[in-house]
């Protein structure tokens, strides 16, 4: 029973992380709430669906946050551009731009279900309780993308540049750093990021123009718990709402386990009684 | 259970009676528009000629398009049909086809309008419970008619509305049956967390357990659940021999795929689904599909000149890929049931129809005869498929036809089984 609470708990984090990363770094970044980041993984899941067939899920599977990324990048030169810095008017707008997204896929790809082939199928024994391989190359995937774009953010010249644009843009741009080109950077990366979260849970999940939604609400779930903008508390939270929420349905039920969960969050964000943001990446 | 259901009640009179209230609002302010089309037909003349107006009322746009558009086709197919061959009783049948967008406050609009203001004989539409429970004010209140052409709970006969397809008890008795002889005696069941599901689960659960089969978990889960981990370790701790699932729409593909990521094969735990079409299964993919059953009244896969007739017509007419499944069969028959209907009546109003019906029969394709019973629900013949890995149910077994009937005893308490048809909405 532990094992398995363990095993399911990580790869529901895995998923939460994935999908919570690229909305905290938009937000870390340029202050943009972005509504919009379930349609990004959305996105990512149709990607899968359409290139998994023709190249394979693993090709598949890289190409999808390069075409997201580009996606991403368009939208941002084209609207997010107007909206940095601004939670309210960033959340209207990319409300509008979620709800356009969700109709341009279901004029292009209708609204059925769509079906994606796992790229790893069977199970791997773990301490004598079998798990699906796939689970396991979710929570690895998220460990990976996670630490790595850490790294990234931490170690790299961009990182730093990206990591001062934050702290200040207006010092960043006066030191000659390219303010604009560093916001469409991370916006292009932050959807990538939701792009690959898609692509990664399309052949478990259910595929269809409205899925983002609840891709939406868990990495919020995370987001407010970690702060908007930190990465490590991110990935850390993930993993925590996971456990939580599979303690209590593997052996009781997948309705109490949200009580438990929401309620939760809810008394943590009440007695931390502190804004959502993270003081630091 | 209780609980839920009545507070479900509860919220479902109070908008039964707001829409009443809208309704007689509505008369008022529609007076205009129907004395409008009654000067119309006095000046048209109402001798044999005149066509009969026909509503058909589904979501062609939004989350639950993509099953209604395929409803609407069918019912399209049938009333072109019934035209070509020279209409009914001499006259035409026009259809009306409006969109109520999968939004169950529109829906109700747009069945006064079908009711009020173009006065159809009849409306041929609806799907979730939810909009038929939303709309049952209308049509009562207007003495009017709906034919539902979808399966469903049961738990209702409206004096209004003539159910085409199967009703929940008349759907599962012969399989849970069939399952409990053949697939063993040690039952899981899954399912979403509304009044479908549950009825459902509950009609099988009492029938499995004459059988002597033990439920050993009645588990549910929030509609938009579409993570099922946790669930599959559960099953796997409980070892079943089998599954019952009334998980419905978006969550079928997740469940059935993570339950085959996680090792399950249906040659030792078999899947026995009561609300997974070929539409849903399609996205399931064969793979994860293969070897996993789902009783039904009609089968795309069902070898018989007229279920191929019926598949040639329909893709000819909407497309060669096009997929035909249960509510769409029900849909077609449903035109074919009132043309039948109206011809015994010799009239077209909403009343003479209603009168009408009992005893009515029309073929359904694939399926056989299917007659109106005096309860306003249909006799249906119901087969059990398993899946092939086409993604594609193979009728394995071919139960008798079966009678329908919307209170089951034992599930629903001998004081609460009402005499059908009767009032649902005061």
């Amino acid at each position: 029973m532990l094992v398995q609470i363990v095993a399911q708990g990580l790869s529901v984090g895995a998923v939460l992380a994935l999908s919570a990363l690229g909305l905290t770094v938009i937000y870390g970044v340029m202050g943009v709430v972005n509504l919009a980041h379930g349609e990004f993984v959305m996105l990512g899941a149709y990607a899968m669906v359409l290139l998994s067939g023709p190249l394979g899920p693993w090709a598949a599977i890289a190409l999808t946050p390069l075409i997201v990324g580009a996606i991403g990048l368009a939208v941002d030169r084209s609207l997010i551009r107007w909206l940095y810095h601004d939670p309210v008017k960033s959340m209207l707008g990319t409300f509008g731009l979620a709800i356009a997204i969700r109709q341009l896929v279901l004029i292009a790809e209708g609204p059925g279900l769509r079906y994606v082939p796992l790229p790893l199928s069977g199970s791997v024994s773990l301490l004598g309780e079998s798990f699906p391989w796939w689970r396991l190359a979710l929570i690895v995937f998220a460990l990976v993308v996670g630490v790595g774009v850490a790294l990234w953010l931490a170690r790299s010249r961009t990182g730093l540049m990206v990591r001062t644009t934050t702290v200040d843009a207006e010092v960043a741009g006066a030191l000659g750093m390219n303010v604009s080109r560093v916001n469409a950077l991370a916006f292009a990366l932050g959807t990538a990021l939701a792009g690959l979260a898609g692509a990664l849970v399309a052949p478990l999940a259910s595929v269809h123009p409205n899925m983002g939604v609840s891709y939406l609400v868990g990495a919020f779930l995370v987001v407010i718990l970690a702060g908007l903008g930190s990465i490590r508390n991110a990935l850390v939270w993930a993993a925590a709402v996971g456990l939580v929420t599979a303690a209590v349905a593997v052996p009781a039920d997948d309705v109490l386990a949200q009580v438990v969960v929401w309620s939760g969050a809810l008394a943590i964000v009440a007695l931390r009684r502190q804004t959502l943001v993270a003081s630091r990446v | 259970m209780v609980e839920h259901h009545h507070t479900r009640r509860q919220i479902l009179q109070r908008a039964g009676g707001t829409a009443v209230g809208l309704t007689s609002l509505g008369a008022l302010l529609s007076a205009c528009g129907s004395s409008e089309s009654g000067n119309a037909s006095t000046a048209g003349g109402s001798d044999a000629g005149d066509a009969i107006k026909v509503g058909v009322l589904f979501s062609l746009s939004g989350n639950l398009s993509i099953a209604e558009t395929s409803m609407k086709n069918a019912t399209m197919l049938a009333i072109e049909e019934l035209n070509a061959r020279g209409g009914v009783g001499g006259r035409k049948l026009e259809p009306v086809v409006e969109d109520y967008a999968s939004d169950f406050s529109v829906v109700v609009q747009k069945a006064r309008k079908l009711v009020e203001q173009d006065r159809v004989a009849a409306v041929i539409g609806c799907y979730a419970s939810a909009s038929r429970k939303a709309v049952l004010p209308v049509f009562e209140s207007n003495d009017a008619v709906l034919l539902y052409p979808t399966f469903y709970e049961g738990l209702e006969c409206s004096t209004n509305v003539i159910y085409t397809s199967l009703v929940a008890a008349q759907h599962l008795t012969d399989t849970a049956n069939w399952m409990v002889e053949n697939a063993g005696k040690k039952i899981y069941m899954v399912g979403s967390d509304y009044v479908g599901p549950q009825t459902y689960n509950a009609i099988v659960k009492k029938l499995v357990e004459e059988r002597g089969a033990t439920v050993v978990e009645n588990r549910f889960f929030p509609l938009d659940q579409t993570e099922f981990g946790s669930a599959l370790s559960a099953i796997r701790a409980a070892k079943p021999d089998l599954i019952w699932n009334t998980i419905v729409g978006a969550g079928i593909p997740a469940f059935m795929k993570q339950y085959q990521a996680a090792g399950f094969t249906p040659d030792t735990t078999p899947i026995f689904s009561g609300i997974c079409t070929e539409q849903e299964l399609a996205a399931v993919g064969g793979k994860a599909a293969k070897g996993h059953y789902f009783p039904s009244s009609y089968f795309m896969t069902t070898d018989t000149p007229d279920n191929s007739s019926f598949i040639q017509r329909y893709q000819a007419k909407f497309g060669s890929d096009q997929p035909t499944n249960m509510p769409m069969q029900a849909s077609y028959t449903s035109a074919y049931l009132l043309a039948a209907a109206i011809e015994k009546a010799g009239d077209a109003t909403p009343q003479a129809i209603l009168e009408a019906f009992p005893g009515v029969s029309a073929t359904a394709p694939g399926e056989g005869t299917v007659t109106v019973q005096d309860n306003h629900h249909t006799t249906h013949t119901v087969s059990l498929g398993k899946a092939n890995d086409r993604a594609l149910y193979d009728v394995i077994e071919r139960f008798s036809p079966r009678e329908p009937d919307p209170f089951p005893a034992g599930v629903v308490p001998a004081s609460k089984i009402p005499t059908c048809p009767r009032r649902e909405t005061s």
